[in-house]
């Protein structure tokens, strides 16, 4: 906090200015969210390997048990099964079929 | 090292992906008969009973599956290696792993793997045409077997033997750091010839120069020098 002096119509006052991520509990301005951008508490599916997907398993909305399989990506004729390491409800997809891949890629988000 | 053999299984590597987390690194899962036994994107892969080896491996050591391109390769040269030691000449690797006689394919091995956030494991699934020597008619080019390279009836129980302990063999040395290219390299089935391969979803001839020491395939198209990964290309000779 730093205290500055102000002239206002001829007449000095002091300020107290803080700056707003000092102030305990201030609501600080958030960007706006992006269509599929992952939010607090959401759980992402990332590619293991990068790859071709050779097929999404899941749409948005379905439900997903631990241990489902969600897609399948090849890399060097090895078909990786990815399984989802979290139970939740398919929230975004962001492959599809034929789709080239990055390792840690977010492919799909549950919330 | 642990060793399962069933008489009639859909796919070995079926079941290891269903139970890996109930076996041990390096457990071989073999059958005599398989009823969806498949190749590369559910191509079925056919057998007659008791006649061929057909087994799938796991792999869970953490260093082994960071090396899944050199294991994918490796284990078909391990196969190769073997049916060298048989007396079987003029064979070859079709990248990334198939092992050819001549012409004609003796052995296809499938990788598969099971990941949540990282690969938790890796499944090599290899069949090998043994004692079989008649095929069904929709190949292209029949496949051949050690028998009918041989004229003569193969010991599979030996056979496997020979395999396993050549897969392992192998893998340790992978384990290690030990560097397979210029071994692999010298049975290069495609070196030279021309393929057609899928790139950026358009088909173009291309003609392949040979397996990069990161195990990739370096080809030329259009004058220019490519490298490329086995899930972006698909071949037709």
């Amino acid at each position: 906090m730093k205290i500055y002096k102000v002239k206002v119509n001829g007449k000095y006052y002091e300020v107290e200015v803080s700056a707003i991520d000092e102030v305990a509990g201030a609501v600080r301005p958030q960007p706006q969210k992006a269509e599929n951008a992952v939010s607090q508490g959401d759980n992402v599916i990332l590619a293991p390997i990068a790859g071709k997907v050779l097929e999404v398993k899941v749409n948005v909305g379905d439900m997903v048990k631990k241990g489902q399989t969600v897609a399948i990506i090849e890399a060097m004729k090895l078909e990786n099964e990815i399984q989802s390491a979290f139970d939740g409800q398919v929230s975004a997809v962001n492959i599809k079929k034929g789709d080239d891949v990055k390792n840690k890629d977010e492919l799909i988000v549950l919330k | 090292m642990k060793l399962i053999h069933f008489e009639v299984i859909d796919s070995t590597s079926t079941f290891l992906k269903k139970n890996y987390h109930c076996y041990q690194n390096l457990t071989f899962v073999s059958a005599e008969e398989q009823t969806e036994g498949k190749g590369r994107q559910d191509k079925i892969w056919s057998s007659e009973k008791g006649k061929n080896l057909l087994f799938s491996v796991l792999i869970k050591n953490k260093r082994l599956i960071e090396n899944y391109r050199t294991i994918s390769i490796v284990s078909g040269y391990a196969v190769l290696e073997v049916l060298k030691s048989y007396g079987l000449n003029n064979l070859s690797i079709k990248w990334p792993n198939d092992v050819y006689v001549n012409e004609q394919k003796i052995c296809g091995i499938l990788l598969e793997a099971v990941s949540t956030q990282e690969i938790e494991c890796l499944i090599v699934g290899i069949g090998i045409n043994v004692n079989q020597r008649h095929f069904a008619e929709e190949y292209q080019v029949e496949p051949t077997s050690v028998s009918s390279q041989l004229a003569r009836d193969i010991n599979l129980e030996q056979f496997k033997s020979a395999v396993y302990s050549k897969l392992i063999e192998n893998f340790k040395l992978v384990e290690e750091g030990y560097d397979f290219y210029s071994q692999v390299s010298q049975y290069d089935y495609l070196r030279n010839r021309k393929v057609y391969a899928l790139i950026s979803n358009e088909k173009k001839l291309v003609k392949v120069l040979g397996i990069n020491s990161d195990y990739s395939l370096r080809v030329i198209a259009e004058n220019k020098q490519l490298d490329l990964e086995a899930g972006q290309v698909s071949f037709s000779l």
